[in-house]
């Protein structure tokens, strides 16, 4: 029995082992500024101890009104005592050699520049890697450690030679302590925006993985989950440089960012603004569960590409963009080896906006329908044949979401199926009987069709709510909707407490409508770099989460990259 | 023709001459002592909102006592600035510091920096009667300058309702405490006024085992009527004492008006989420029915703050009022198990059936429906108007492909007449079935 109980717990600390980290072991709870500063500062003994500090500061107009100078000065105050052989040294990125205050024991030298510094904060882009890089060489020789604490809320998405940074950081015995805002989870942002400019050499990424592992750009939504869920964890490149160097990231997040919204680019049917998810605390240990992978991009790869649920799901979305029903194409191939980077493409157009074609639209959105139940079929099948916990929580949580996604979309198709046969061209029949007070006609005059346009209705209150709601297809449409509920509700019952039950309730279910020449708007882009500032509560850029204080109630509010 | 164009005209003139009369007659009566005609005057000049009484107010309102000159600034704020900004610029050189504060003051929010050093002045050379006048029109002006001579208040004030002002104001330009109001505010502490002391108390009251949390938690505990009036000097990122916490907690049983519990949860909130849930569940008993009842709505507003067995549990025994708030909790946990509850009480007679239609247009489902058009023929007004409103949304979102144009069924909660409408109205839910 005893032998039986040692060779089960070396099993068992042998699996663990063979686990790659994820970012959730990098990654420390809280949103504030203070508690960073405190424990990077303090260091980790009481007594002083010699030490070199260089923080490094992205001037961004978000640490600004964040109060940073005064968290910093306050957090400089309280740990004098343990300071007091500590050398100090203040880099700023974007300005040239990085170093402004090279390190030394005058700590109010560094933080009469500090202030300074952020009395002009920058709004461009800027290349922290190799910022990172210069600064690594202003470290004096000698003993002692050597902390280098970055602070960048918005500039971790600017990827410049991640693995190169890191091991430069490593082999100089640099630990990384890194100051950010959240990701947004798989954020695609970048991806769908490859022309825009960016700094020399650098790529612009930001989700929290190495890859975006979650499919982006599915028919019918306005905008995609991943561009707006909160990722619980940091942009990749930054997770990877604390991780590689023994270092910490601390997220940080305004206190007006938790108050929970239905909707995003949405609009909500079953509410005014006071909806109380029951689900609406995140679960740490799940969110931890499905963090990323903190390894290289390479090792990344590697464990992904031996994933059974990543392959299954990549070869699904692959199929899925072919079909039109999602607008990207995975940037990664799996192989009998592993896997791989593909060059990014975009999915199929089935052009069902474009025109006011209601017929033709109807057949081919019955055609994609058919196409998005064979492959939500087909997938779902392949995650049955997986053994459970065999595989990346993180890989599985996605894997599913694609076949809830599926099914969403499949409704979707078959509510625009039966919009363009029933409702479009009922609204330009000539001689159509007026309708009874108070309804009125959904057109005015005599206005001819150029395209259709859609948003959508949230489905933060869940999938069962609609049964009530008279949308396109009516009692026909009452299966799909059923089954829809039922993957939802297993999924969310299974995740609803983490990242991905968020992301899911981004999704929507379509509203249609025709549009008319000469009108059309762009979509406002939320995001950190923006200067689109709400005075007011603003959107959630994630729920507050339990068990992550130290008080042991809520973790406080956090961010997403993106609103 | 040329005789009927010129008699047009001329009535059209006749008309704006009487207008213009009726005009100067109010902005006469903004300068009356007697606050019965003033307020009124200020009241249908604010409702007219006629660019036309600038020139009026900028004849008269220097020689106005001075709550007519701040009804006037008022009246003058509510124009665009590039109508006023003469008026403002001759302000500025007025006899009253009140007036040379409130237009450097606005010609400085619009943009016109150089006016602070004027608002500066004025702020301290500004009679004693004058200062609250004066900090009623300096709101979101951050500047160290402002700030400094707002602080001069603080050396001799003349009550605790002009320190709680002076200390709200500083606060957005002094997001660290600055040494010279700590200075100010501990000079306070020795002010005969325990409400001032009060005020100081609050905004020096820190963390575990501060001396003046402390201090003020027990000046609560003996006169717990203080905590409204310093109720907003409580930052939310300061953690406080638990004994001022506790202290906080026990003043709260002793409000008057709901809107109070919910400020003061607002503050607990920040502080220690639980605390202030068990604090507000001490309530739900209160023998005052505004406290019980701005205690319910508080819990709900609180994710975890009421379970949802202590919810349903209330849909049966407690009061028509509590069974509403229990209903729209559950609603908004997605939970619609209160509909039958709301549905029953619709039916019953009582005070409770404005909320009842409110809460049951939150319900997004055609059980919800009869009710409500039921409630459209109540002998309230208030409630018909209630029912009306949420009828309209209500149906807009079960039915996203239709347009509605609810005026069209004739329908007019305030009018006597109601049965067509209400016909119409019956007629169009009953038929929806039928017709797509």
């Amino acid at each position: 029995m005893r032998v039986a109980l040692v060779l089960g717990f070396l099993l068992a600390s042998s699996l663990v082992a063979q686990q790659p980290p994820t970012a959730a072991s990098v990654t420390e709870p809280g949103r504030t500024l203070a508690r960073p500063l405190d424990i990077v500062l303090g260091g980790p003994s009481t007594t002083p101890q010699e030490r070199t500090v260089i923080v490094v500061v992205d001037p961004a107009a978000s640490l600004v009104k964040a109060g940073f100078a005064t968290a910093f000065a306050t957090a400089v105050q309280q740990n004098q005592k343990q300071l007091a052989n500590t050398k100090l040294g203040l880099g700023v990125v974007g300005q040239k050699g990085v170093l402004v205050v090279p390190p030394t024991t005058d700590h109010s030298t560094v933080l009469t520049q500090l202030r300074s510094s952020l009395d002009r904060p920058a709004a461009e882009f800027q290349n922290v890697y190799a910022d990172l890089r210069t600064a690594a060489a202003a470290f004096p020789s000698g003993s002692g450690d050597r902390v280098l604490l970055l602070v960048t809320l918005e500039n971790g998405d600017v990827e410049d030679d991640v693995e190169q940074t890191a091991t430069l950081l490593r082999k100089a015995r640099i630990q990384v302590e890194v100051l950010t805002s959240e990701a947004t989870l798989a954020d695609n942002y970048w991806a769908a925006r490859p022309d825009q400019d960016k700094p020399r050499g650098t790529t612009l990424t930001g989700p929290d993985t190495a890859v975006i592992d979650l499919p982006w750009g599915w028919l019918f939504q306005v905008r995609a989950a991943n561009e707006c869920t909160p990722a619980g964890f940091a942009m990749w490149g930054l997770t990877r440089l604390a991780a590689a160097t023994g270092g910490r990231v601390f997220l940080h997040a305004e206190a007006s960012q938790t108050a929970h919204q239905c909707a995003v680019f949405a609009r909500c049917l079953f509410c005014t603004g006071d909806h109380m998810p029951p689900d609406d605390a995140w679960s740490n240990g799940l969110v931890n569960q499905l963090g990323p992978l903190a390894t290289s991009r390479g090792d990344t790869y590697a464990a992904l590409g031996s994933d059974p649920y990543f392959r299954a799901m990549v070869d699904t979305w692959k199929a899925a963009a072919e079909a039109g029903l999602v607008q990207s194409q995975p940037g990664i191939r799996v192989t009998t080896a592993g896997a791989a980077p593909d060059r990014a493409r975009p999915g199929r157009d089935l052009d069902l906006t474009d025109t006011a074609s209601f017929d033709r639209h109807r057949k081919r959105a019955e055609e994609a329908a058919q196409k998005a139940q064979q492959l939500g079929d087909e997938l779902q099948q392949q995650l049955d044949r997986i053994d459970a916990g065999k595989g990346i929580p993180r890989e599985e949580a996605a894997a599913r979401y694609t076949r809830v996604l599926l099914q969403l979309t499949r409704v979707n198709l078959l509510t625009f199926a039966a919009w363009c046969r029933d409702i479009a061209p009922a609204q330009f029949a000539k001689n159509a009987p007026a309708p009874l007070a108070p309804e009125v006609p959904a057109v005015d005059g005599e206005q001819r069709p150029a395209g259709i346009g859609f948003s959508n209705f949230c489905l933060c209150h869940g999938v069962r709510p609609f049964f009530a709601i008279e949308l396109p297809g009516g009692e026909a449409l009452r299966p799909e909707l059923e089954k829809l509920d039922q993957l939802y509700t297993t999924f969310q019952s299974r995740y609803g407490k983490s990242q991905f039950g968020y992301a899911l309730r981004r999704n929507g279910i379509a509203q249609f409508w025709v549009t008319f020449p000469g009108i059309a708007a762009k979509l406002p882009r939320n995001r950190p770099k923006s200067e689109n500032d709400q005075t007011g509560p603003i959107t959630p850029r994630r729920p507050p989460r339990e068990g992550g204080s130290s008080a042991g109630g809520s973790s406080g509010p956090t961010t997403g990259g993106g609103k | 023709m040329t005789f009927l164009r010129s008699q047009t005209t001329l009535l059209a003139l006749c008309a704006t001459l009487a207008a213009q009369q009726d005009l100067a007659t109010l902005v006469e009566q903004l300068g009356s002592t007697d606050h019965g005609p003033r307020s009124q005057a200020y009241n249908d000049l604010a409702r007219k909102r006629d660019v036309a009484v600038v020139p009026l107010l900028g004849k008269r309102i220097t020689s106005f006592p001075l709550a007519g000159q701040q009804s006037g600034v008022y009246l003058l704020q509510q124009q665009p600035i590039d109508a006023t900004r003469a008026i403002y610029e001759k302000l500025t050189n007025a006899d009253a510091a009140f007036l040379r504060a409130a237009a450097a003051a606005q010609l400085a929010r619009n943009g016109d920096r150089s006016k602070l050093p004027i608002l500066q002045k004025a702020i301290t050379k500004a009679t004693a009667e004058e200062r609250s006048y004066v900090l009623n029109c300096v709101w979101s002006i951050e500047d160290p300058g402002v700030a400094s001579a707002l602080r001069t208040y603080l050396d001799a004030p003349g009550n605790a309702g002009l320190v709680v002002s002076v200390l709200q104001h500083l606060r957005p330009s002094e997001k660290t405490r600055s040494p010279e109001t700590e200075r100010a505010v501990l000079a306070l502490l020795a002010n005969p006024d325990l409400a001032i002391r009060a005020a100081a108390l609050a905004w020096l009251a820190g963390g575990p085992g501060d001396a003046h949390a402390k201090e003020l938690a027990k000046v609560l505990r003996a006169t717990p009527d203080r905590l409204w009036q310093i109720l907003f000097l409580f930052e939310a990122d300061r953690k406080l004492d638990p004994d001022l916490l506790d202290a906080i907690g026990t003043a709260m049983a002793k409000a008057t008006a709901k809107h109070q519990i919910s400020q003061i949860t607002t503050i607990l909130r920040a502080q220690n989420g639980d605390f202030a849930v068990t604090a507000l569940r001490s309530l739900l008993t209160n023998t005052n029915e505004e406290v019980r009842k701005g205690a319910l709505e508080a819990l709900a507003t609180i994710p975890g703050g009421l379970d949802q067995p202590t919810l349903v549990r209330m849909l049966t025994d407690s009061a028509p009022e509590q069974q509403l708030v229990a209903a729209a909790t559950l609603r908004r946990m997605d939970d619609a198990s209160g509909l039958p509850t709301v549905i029953a009480l619709a039916g019953k007679k009582g005070n409770h059936l404005a909320e009842t239609a409110r809460v049951l247009g939150g319900f997004r489902c055609e059980d919800a429906v009869p009710p409500l058009l039921t409630l459209l023929d109540d002998g309230d007004a208030n409630v018909r108007q209630t029912a009306w409103q949420n009828l309209q949304t209500q149906w807009r979102d079960l039915f996203p492909y239709r347009r509605f144009d609810f005026a069209t069924s004739g329908y007019d909660p305030q009018s006597a007449s109601r049965s067509a409408g209400l016909a119409a109205l019956r007629g169009w839910w009953d038929a929806r079935k039928t017709k797509r």
